[in-house]
């Protein structure tokens, strides 16, 4: 497992540091952030439309469909309950080059048993402990 | 409580800017907000489905309808209703609309 290193920045924001890849996440300006980066839910969104569109992109080369410039287009809303906000709704197109005809219902199977979706539904363990500098 | 004036008109917002006195919305509140959103020129055939849509929905349910309920009715798929409402079909189109502000609102 790869370590993952968050750093604060400024304000809300956030730089994500892991395998030599950086990026920024951080708040729009209507809550409180600079905007200098997508926020930890559209990150979270977005890690599963790009999840579930590797297996379908792996499906795709297994049986030979054609994915080349596949793309998703995805949205979130947000429900709060009890004090509690979290993702409600996350609603997925997916535009393929080509029909896949009768392997369509596979290939969204194959969507469906990803990383970050299986992991949405069940559920992870988080494991949290504080110390200071 | 703030206030948006359009086209000689003042109609009471909240601070996104949803209209709160719902019975006051008309076509030329949606015409004339529609600049703010950054949409140019007249209000498109695709505009009025979405916008009719929602508000035909909203007096039936009161409350704006789920994203995807939207794509199947007007046949408008999401890519295509953040290309009619760059602010995205909560804050653009239900504000255009002149529905409640969305509970789900990012």
């Amino acid at each position: 497992m790869d370590l993952i290193t968050l750093k604060h920045e400024k304000g809300l924001c956030f730089s994500i540091q892991v395998r030599g890849h950086k990026f920024l996440l951080d708040m729009p300006k209507e809550s409180k952030g600079e905007d200098q980066g997508p926020s930890p839910a559209d990150t979270l969104a977005a890690s599963l439309g790009a999840c579930m569109g590797m297996h379908m992109a792996l499906y795709c080369q297994t049986v030979g469909l054609p994915y080349e410039g596949m793309e998703m287009n995805l949205v979130y809303n947000l429900v709060e309950e009890k004090g509690r906000k979290r993702i409600q709704t996350v609603t997925v197109d997916v535009i393929l080059p080509k029909d896949p005809g009768p392997r369509g219902a596979a290939l969204l199977r194959a969507g469906e048993n990803c990383i970050v979706r299986n992991t949405l539904e069940q559920g992870p363990q988080i494991d949290v402990e504080m110390t200071a500098e | 409580m703030p206030a948006v004036t359009l086209a000689g008109k003042t109609y009471e917002v909240d601070e996104d800017g949803f209209l709160q006195e719902l019975d006051k919305w008309n076509a030329e509140f949606a015409q004339e907000y529609a600049k703010e959103e950054g949409i140019e020129g007249q209000l498109s055939e695709e505009h009025w489905k979405v916008i009719n849509y929602l508000r035909s929905y909203y007096q039936q349910f009161g409350i704006a309808p789920m994203i995807r309920k939207l794509c199947k009715e007007t046949g408008f798929d999401l890519k295509r209703i953040y290309a009619l409402f760059p602010s995205g079909p909560a804050k653009g189109a239900c504000k255009l609309a002149g529905l409640a502000k969305p509970t789900g609102c990012v």
